[in-house]
Formats: structure tokens, C-alpha cells, sequence
């Protein structure tokens, strides 16, 4: 988590006590663990505090912007507890939308003119080959067009590819490549012996061994092993072909197959002899075998193959050979060593997604249809729960009154150095001071209580204070409401929380006031600041970059009355819910600075 | 920017400020100051340059009637080519209401070679924008609330859609088009995920959220 920008703060998804969050299917649950039972009592006992370095709990902590907030449940929703349906496919380049029909027939990706470099991803540019400079009209240019990556280059001229036309590039490439691929099938089946020869699988097996391999090592290098398409239609082929007569040997075996009907003569038989109750003696299923030849699909491969590209690797520069990455983009199982042989990448379609609820499956956000970025539906967790913000008390400004927020970075001076405060690092023993704010979104009041272990799990024992624990925090009412009388309130509460008028801090006045335990060091309409004191304990020699990086976890509980009317309307008005919820946050803090560097 | 300005000068203070609430720094360079317009409570902070000047040279009268800009690859995605035949006008840069460019950043309209000629196209920049500081845009378009962090570089014709975000130090490749709520972030640049449901709303109504509404950020510059 070090290169998580400070400050932040991670909730602790309820579902992190779930393997497979909520009910899906408690009986595979039970199989797919194995985790040690400790792990899953973790929350069960009260006394446990949380550790964010636990495997189990990094699976759950997420930017409260990410959750999603379940109004029936009254619980947060991570991407771990939610469904996703996918709602459309779209392109990312062209912005089409794609048919889930087109998705489901061509695949998932862009069918028009996306492609992406091979060689460094960047989307391709489809271009005249000469700039028509002349006096006519450009936009009938006419080719020959090329691919061209603005990044690093690459021009599908490298694969020799030239386009007749700018548009429809992917019928074209595809077109291209046919052309360039059944050259080669026609090489290999003038010469193929196609052999279909009726014998047994073991009297086959070793013969068309040798033959293949004897096929193999012949001077075809091309033949089968570039061509994966021609290879998976032979290979489906005599795999169909197989099933087909094992469940015809199988006629009176124990169970029907899948591919005979009922009407099947194999099945009618069965039937006729489960009736008469004769008891056939049962003829052993027929094994399935393995393809044996090249008619059936089998590869051979040929250390002939390896010694050559070993050869071509051993006088190709570096840069010209492929990297893992380059290589798994790379569309079905062509994997050339040699970047001059990467074909384009068609670009991957994205989707659109709405999201239900795991448990209740109540629907918790759902795009709009359209290629923009609105929600016809959203409930998010941000609108539901306390907001925690974590500042270093010297570098908050709140000048003004209002709430101590990180604003972005406009690359200022005072923007720079608040960075640099922010990245400073932590020292061993000396005590460091902490703005914890919670804001609230809710139109009620919130007594929020803070709890926290004194010296965080680990080896470093990092020893952390919460000055006050526990505090109010006013409700988030309608700025006008505010304006057009609420103001009394907001002031009392502010004069019992601390002198008026906000203290400047970070600036000469802060100095001048000390952090009283049990007191709020700073509070607003709808915020409250308290104090936490961070005393950062010895890295041991041999500690890891995460045992450096300090993170504090929250036990976080709410309490407030709500109106029960806000829920059903037929309820007095009057009637007020009490309600109480409580989480883990994880709050980044900074990193410690080995005393020995 | 725009010609109903008549720079109200602030007597004190690093930013002028204009009538219909823009804030120009004072270190900010701005050329070709005709072809620029600002829609209020726009920021330049210090160090910013924006390239106005980079402008479509009129063709003579003779050939005054349309086709000259269909080749722009980002039409499909963006608006239609604005510098039509309405020979008066011609934008530069545009851009949107609240946004902020931060210090250092150089706005640079794109360009591409036709008939053998440069070509520049203007440079659009929706509402509520972030771009931080440090970077060069040569964007076609950038759409409403997008977030772009600290010295990146979007290359020439890219298209930003809306509520996307641009991590620190990427570099956006000439002509890509991020998607709407996209997280892009390498050099080159590509789609590293998708923004929170919550990117951009700010539930407690205090302070500022990346993506949101930058009108309070845009209050406390001065
Ligand atoms: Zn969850
Ligand atoms: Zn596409
Ligand atoms: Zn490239
Ligand atoms: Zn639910």
C-alpha cells in the first residue's frame, strides 16, 4: 500500500468476515476454504481487533468512494458483495456500443477500425500513405492506408500490410491474414499424407507416432504449427468424432449420453432392457483416445523448431524480441518471438454494469443507457456513513472555519510544501499529531464513538491516542436551512467544542493550544476534528517496506435517531428510529523512517 | 479572451479578475488573446501559457465554402469541426466554466499536416476540469469533470470523455480517446480502471472531491 497517495482512508467491508461474501452458494463455501478456522472467527470475537495487514483484510478495504450503500440491508456493498449484469459492451476507441448478440458471435472485441500497438498498446492510427498534398480533396484520399501507432512508430508496413481503405480495417486485416495463412495450408496439404486408417488405439499408437514425428521433423516448418485454426477445426473434429463412438459403445452402459436422445436406438435399448429386467452383460466403455495423427490435430513439436529459433534469438537484438506481455496480447495462441512478427490487437470492448445487492438483491446502481457517465441509479456509501479524513495537524489550514480538507494540487509553493509535509517521514519516538475529522452526510444528529488498539499488531508497535474518543457530530442539514435559522445551533455547539472562532493552525497560533484529552479539538455544521497522537515504535533492522508504512485502524460506531417516517410514510412523523451501525477503517499515515538510515 | 472584458483590475493581489468571475494570474502568458475564451470562473494560475496564437491561418477568399475538416479523426467522438467558414472567429482554446488549470501547465492547440500544411484545430476543455499542474495538453476535447493529476502529457487529438481521470505523471497518446469514468495512468497511457460510483460526489458538502465541483477551489484562489 505504499504508493497509495496520502492521506487515505480504507472502510472494511463487512464481507471481509466471508469467504464467499454473503449467501451464494454455502455448499461450495465450504469447499473452497482453506483458510485455517481462526481466520474466520476473526470478528467473531469481539476482543479481536482488526489487522489491515491480515491477507483476509486487504481483500475488503476500499476507498469509500468505491462503495456502494444497500438501503435494505443497511450495510456498505463492496465489489466483493455485489452482482454485476452486464448492461452494454462498448467500444473504448469508437465509443460504439456492441450488441451483446455481436459480442456473443465475434467475441469482445472492437469489429470496425480499433486496433492497438503491439507493441506498446497505444491505439493505432489508420492514415494515407502519402499526405495527398496535391490540390484534391483530402477527405477522398485514397490509399493505400496504414496502421501507425503515434507512441513508438510501429507502422503496419513492419508486417508489410498496406490497407485499400481507411474504414472496415478489421474485415481487411482479416482478409490479409487468410490470404497470407491458406498460402501456407495449401503447402501442407499437397504434401500431408492424409492418413485414415481404421485400427485399433493401441496398435496405432506407436506407428503414427513415428510418422508424425517423422511428418514433423520434415521440411515443413510452417505446416501445422503456425496455424491454430486449422488445428482446433481438426482437433474439435476427431474429438467429435470420438464421442460419437465411445456412446455408441457405451449403448448399454449405466448412463444415458449427453449427445443421444431419448429417441436413440442406444437409448431405446437401454430402456427395453431396464424393462425386461434381463441383465445384459455390460460391455466395457470404449476409452476415449488421443488424436495420433496430423489429420486429427496432433502437433508434434519439433525440436528442429526450437534449435531455429534459438538460432534467429541468439543473432536478434534484445529490442527485437518480445516481452511476456507483448506476447499475451497477442490474438489466440500466436505468440511469435520476434516484435516483427506482432500482428495489431483489435481493442478490447469495455462494459457498462449495474449492480444488485448479494444478499437481497436490491439494485444498487445502474448506468444510464446511453455512452456518458450518468446513473439512473446510485446509492453510495459516501451519502450513508461518517467520511474520515486524517490530516498531520500542522499542515491543515482552517482559516476560515470550514472543515480541514486536503484541497488539490495546484503546484503552489504552499501546495508543494504541504505535499512534502504530507511525505515526511515519521520518526522513531517522537510524537506526531493528527487531525482525525468526521463529516457526517445524514440529516441527524451522529454520536460516534472511536476505538482503537494502543499499539498497532505488528512487530513496529506504533502507539496511537485518540484525544476524544468519543463526540457528537452535528447533522447534515441543507445549507439553507442554515443560513435561514439553524445558525444558533451550529454556534452553541461550536462555543462548548472550543474558544470561538477558528484557530489558525499551522500558523504562529498553533503553538498556543494544546490538545486536551477528551475535548474536540474542532467542530462545524457537520464535521468534528479530534486530535490523534501517533508515537511511531522501532522498525526492526530487517523490516519490510509495508512494516514501515504506518497505518492506523478505526473501530468506528454510530448512533443516531432517525425519522422512521423517512421510511415508511404512513409512520407518525414523529416517531423516531434508533439506529446504530459500526466498521473498521484503515487510515494511512505516513511511513517510518528506519532509525538506522 | 473574450472581448467583453475590460480587465477590472484588482489593484492588489497575483490574479485579475474579470467580470464574469475568471481568474487570470498574473504571471499567466496568454498568446493570441482574441482566440481564447474563458466561461467564468475559469483559473489560469502563475506559470500557465496557453497558445492562442496557434490558430488556423484564413485561406484566401476563393475558397471560402466548407470541406476542410473531415479528416479529424476525433469527429466521431467530439463535436463537429468548429472552425467553419464563419471567417470572423476563430477559437484557439476554449475552455469551461470552474475549471482549473493549474501553475506551469501550457495549453497547445493540436495540429496535423494537410496539403502539406499545419494545421491547427482548437482545443476545448469542458467544465468543473482539473488539470494539475505541470502538464502539456494538445487535447482535442476534454469533457466536464475530468481530473488531471500532476505533470502528465496528453497528446495531440486525444479526446478525454467525462468523469475520467488521468493519473499523476501519464502520458496520453496522440489521438486516444479515454472513456467516460475511465482511470488511465503509464507512458503510455491506457485504461487501468474505472472510477468509484461515488467519484466526483461529495457527500458531506464540504471541501473539495476529485471530480466534483471545483467552485469552492476556484472561491479560495486568490
Ligand atoms: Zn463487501
Ligand atoms: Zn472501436
Ligand atoms: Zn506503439
Ligand atoms: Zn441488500
Amino acid at each position: 500500500m505504499a504508493q497509495n497517495p496520502l492521506p487515505y482512508t480504507y472502510y472494511s467491508c463487512p464481507c471481509v468476515n466471508t469467504s464467499a461474501p454473503v449467501p451464494i452458494l454455502a455448499a461450495n463455501r465450504k469447499h473452497s476454504r482453506e483458510q485455517p478456522p481462526t481466520d474466520t472467527t476473526e470478528f467473531d470475537n469481539e476482543e479481536q481487533t482488526f489487522d489491515s495487514r491480515s491477507p483476509r483484510a486487504n481483500l475488503s478495504l476500499v476507498p469509500l468512494e468505491h462503495l456502494l450503500w444497500c438501503t435494505e440491508c443497511h450495510q456498505m456493498r463492496c465489489a466483493r458483495c455485489v452482482l454485476e449484469e452486464v448492461q452494454c459492451w462498448y467500444c473504448p476507441a469508437c465509443l460504439f456500443e456492441v450488441p451483446s448478440s455481436t459480442v456473443r458471435s465475434e467475441g469482445n472485441r472492437c469489429t470496425r477500425s480499433c486496433y492497438n500497438c503491439p507493441i506498446c498498446t497505444s491505439p493505432l492510427t489508420i492514415n494515407p500513405m502519402e499526405d495527398p498534398r496535391q490540390e484534391d480533396k483530402p477527405e477522398h484520399a485514397t490509399g493505400p492506408f496504414i496502421m501507425m501507432c503515434p507512441w513508438c512508430n510501429w507502422s503496419s508496413l513492419d508486417l508489410g500490410i498496406k490497407l485499400e481503405k481507411g474504414t472496415n480495417v478489421t474485415a481487411q486485416l482479416a482478409k490479409i491474414r487468410n490470404g497470407r495463412k491458406a498460402g501456407k495450408i495449401q503447402d501442407a496439404e499437397v504434401t500431408s499424407p492424409t492418413q485414415e486408417q481404421p485400427l485399433s488405439p493401441l496398435a496405432i499408437q506407436h506407428s503414427s507416432i513415428d510418422d508424425a514425428e517423422a511428418e514433423a521433423t520434415s521440411p515443413r516448418p510452417d505446416m501445422l504449427s503456425t496455424d491454430h485454426d486449422e488445428l482446433f477445426t481438426r482437433l474439435r473434429n476427431f474429438y467429435q468424432q470420438q464421442i460419437v463412438e465411445s456412446s455408441e459403445a457405451s449403448m448399454f452402459g449405466p448412463s444415458f449420453s449427453s449427445t443421444d436422445g431419448f429417441s436413440s436406438p442406444s437409448a431405446i435399448s437401454r430402456l427395453l432392457n431396464i424393462y425386461t429386467g434381463k441383465k445384459t452383460k455390460r460391455t466395457k466403455p470404449v476409452p476415449m483416445r488421443e488424436a495420433l495423427s496430423p489429420s486429427e490435430g496432433l502437433h508434434i513439436h519439433s525440436p528442429a523448431d526450437d534449435t531455429d529459433s534459438l538460432t534467429c534469438l541468439s543473432t536478434t537484438p534484445w529490442p527485437d524480441t518480445t516481452t511476456t506481455a507483448q506476447r499475451a496480447l497477442q490474438p489466440g495462441d500466436h505468440a511469435p518471438p520476434f516484435t516483427s512478427d506482432l500482428w495489431p490487437i483489435a481493442t478490447l470492448l469495455r462494459t457498462k454494469r449495474s449492480k444488485r445487492c448479494r444478499a437481497c438483491r436490491t439494485l444498487l446502481a445502474r448506468p444510464e443507457a446511453r455512452m456518458n457517465y450518468r446513473w439512473r441509479i446510485r446509492t453510495l456509501a459516501l451519502n450513508h456513513m461518517p467520511k474520515l479524513t486524517l490530516l498531520p495537524l500542522a499542515t491543515t489550514t482552517t482559516s476560515s472555519g470550514g472543515m480541514p480538507t486536503l484541497g488539490p494540487d495546484l503546484g503552489t509553493p504552499a501546495h508543494i510544501a504541504q505535499r512534502a509535509s504530507l511525505s515526511a517521514p515519521l520518526r522513531t519516538g517522537q510524537t506526531h499529531t493528527y487531525l482525525l475529522t468526521t463529516a457526517n452526510p445524514l440529516e441527524d444528529v451522529l454520536s460516534v464513538t472511536l476505538a482503537t488498539p494502543p499499539t498497532t499488531p505488528g512487530r513496529v508497535g506504533t502507539r496511537v491516542t485518540i484525544l476524544c474518543p468519543q463526540f457528537s457530530v452535528g447533522k447534515n442539514s441543507d445549507v439553507w436551512d442554515e443560513a435561514l435559522g439553524a445558525q444558533p445551533a451550529a454556534a452553541s455547539k461550536r462555543r462548548s467544542g472550543m474558544p470561538s472562532g477558528m484557530p489558525t493552525v499551522g500558523e504562529d497560533g498553533a503553538q498556543a493550544r494544546v490538545a486536551e484529552a477528551g475535548k474536540v479539538w474542532a467542530s462545524g455544521r457537520n464535521w468534528t476534528s479530534v486530535v490523534v497522537e501517533v508515537v511511531p515504535g522501532m522498525l526492526p533492522e530487517d523490516a519490510s517496506e509495508e512494516e514501515a508504512d504506518l497505518e492506523i485502524a478505526v473501530f468506528v460506531r454510530i448512533e443516531y435517531e432517525t425519522d422512521a417516517a423517512g421510511e415508511e410514510k404512513a409512520v407518525a412523523a414523529t416517531a423516531k428510529e434508533k439506529r446504530e451501525e459500526a466498521f473498521w477503517c484503515v487510515l494511512g499515515v505516513g511511513t517510518i523512517q528506519s532509525t538506522f538510515a | 479572451m473574450s472581448s467583453s472584458r475590460p480587465a477590472r483590475k484588482s489593484s492588489k493581489g497575483d490574479y485579475i479578475e474579470t467580470d464574469s468571475g475568471n481568474k487570470v494570474s498574473r504571471k499567466a502568458l496568454i498568446t493570441g488573446t482574441p482566440n481564447i475564451t474563458l466561461a467564468g470562473r475559469t483559473v489560469l494560475m502563475p506559470d500557465v501559457h496557453l497558445r492562442g496564437d496557434i490558430v488556423r491561418v484564413r485561406p484566401p477568399p476563393p475558397t471560402t465554402t466548407t470541406s476542410t475538416t473531415s479528416l479529424d479523426p476525433s469527429s466521431a467522438a467530439t463535436a463537429k469541426p468548429s472552425s467553419s467558414s464563419s471567417s470572423q472567429s476563430t477559437t484557439a482554446i476554449s475552455i469551461g466554466k470552474s475549471t482549473i488549470i493549474a501553475t506551469s501547465t501550457i495549453l497547445r492547440p493540436p495540429a496535423r499536416l494537410l496539403r502539406g500544411l499545419l494545421q491547427p484545430y482548437p482545443l476545448k476543455i469542458g467544465e468543473q476540469v482539473l488539470i494539475g499542474p505541470g502538464c502539456v495538453v494538445e487535447s482535442a476535447q476534454i469533457h466536464n469533470h475530468v481530473h488531471v493529476g500532476a505533470r502528465c502529457v496528453l497528446g495531440a487529438f486525444s479526446v478525454l470523455r467525462e468523469n475520467c481521470r488521468v493519473l499523476e505523471g501519464s502520458c496520453v497518446p496522440a489521438g486516444m480517446v479515454v472513456p467516460p469514468g475511465a482511470v488511465v495512468a503509464g507512458r503510455p497511457a491506457r485504461v487501468v480502471g474505472e472510477v468509484g460510483e461515488g467519484f466526483g460526489v461529495d457527500g458531506v458538502g464540504e471541501g473539495w472531491v476529485e471530480g466534483g465541483e471545483l467552485r469552492e477551489v476556484v472561491r479560495g484562489i486568490r
